[in-house]
């Protein structure tokens, strides 16, 4: 697996941070963690794409579906995003306008997960 | 340069490495590499998708022309040129890049109704093809959606300027003989850069 997902919290957040390529093959490994973390009662989780070297369409296809997931029970996915290459990809799909994009997770944990409900849109 | 694999997402991120490294042997500029490692991962794991949807278990055939005067597939001097072909259904993949980007906002902020444990797969598997050729229509200058040979599937091809970067205005790939061209309708914003050598895409 050219994949590590590694959860903390930070505050009210549960921050999973992965490394490495998320792709077609790698995907449902992401994809499973996130449906064990919001069946696990986690509702406000911060995604940090920091260490990821290439992200495709089946990636975002999972982030979308944690999101919906996430809204559904009221609470907010938020992403870290620092390199220019990964948020092209969100630009190009329109998804930055659905996802809270954010440069660091400071930024993305910041102010509460009340606040995040509320804007995390 | 000519490979096939078979519709396992496994192979596609073999397929990646070996398109770069083609790629950069044909003297593409160092910084499009990335945008090619994406695109042709893009349109393999889409082909991988199509041929896993329709029960398909036929290779998907990738072909890479490095630049040099065309080798009769329409690839033209001064364009590293990919063409991914897979034998999906075509009406399909039309309805695909009919509904853009648009549909793809629309569906990720719909929540879904009910309980979705696992239910939602097949729905975000659907959702992520229809991503890869927006994406790809909004990533790649020199984009194509043809008809694949003898009417059966989808053929993707994207070329890129081989040399420097300021390479981009050197003429773009003729279209392969008597293939038809979907129009591709590009994703709202334009990529970064601005009109270089786009004027060929999506047609």
């Amino acid at each position: 697996m050219e994949l590590s997902l590694a959860a903390r919290t930070v505050a009210e957040y549960v921050v999973l941070e992965i490394g490495g390529e998320v792709d077609v093959y790698t995907a449902p490994k992401l994809r499973e963690r996130l449906i064990e973390m919001v069946n696990a009662g986690d509702r406000h989780i911060v995604v940090d794409l920091g260490r990821v070297d290439f992200l495709d369409s089946t990636g975002l296809g999972v982030l979308v579906g944690a999101h919906r997931r996430l809204k559904a029970r009221d609470g907010s996915l938020g992403l870290v995003c620092p390199h220019e290459r990964l948020l092209k990809v969100f630009r190009i799909t329109g998804l930055d306008k659905v996802f809270d994009i954010h440069a660091s997770v400071e930024d993305a944990t910041r102010g509460g997960a009340a606040r995040a409900a509320r804007t995390g849109s | 340069m000519c490979l096939t694999f078979s519709p396992d997402p496994a192979y596609v991120r073999t397929v990646r490495m070996v398109a770069v490294a083609v790629a950069r042997r044909a003297g593409v500029a160092d910084e499009m590499l990335d945008e090619i490692r994406l695109a042709i991962g893009e349109a393999c794991t889409r082909a991988v998708k199509v041929h896993r949807r329709d029960g398909l278990a036929d290779p998907i055939e990738v072909t890479m022309s490095d630049g040099a005067p065309d080798r009769g597939r329409g690839g033209s001097g001064g364009r590293f040129t990919v063409w991914v072909t897979d034998r999906g259904s075509a009406e399909a993949a039309r309805k695909e890049l009919a509904g853009g980007t648009g549909e793809i906002v629309a569906r990720a902020t719909v929540a879904p109704s009910g309980e979705d444990t696992g239910r939602n797969v097949l729905d975000e598997e659907a959702l992520s093809i229809g991503v890869g050729l927006a994406l790809l229509a909004g990533l790649v200058a020199d984009f194509a959606v043809l008809d694949g040979p003898g009417e059966v599937g989808t053929e993707v091809r994207m070329s890129w300027p081989v040399g420097t970067a300021s390479a981009g205005a050197a003429g773009t790939g003729t279209r392969p003989e008597s293939a038809t061209t979907w129009r591709v309708r590009r994703a709202p914003r334009a990529r970064p850069g601005g009109a270089d050598d786009g004027s060929e895409g999506g047609r």
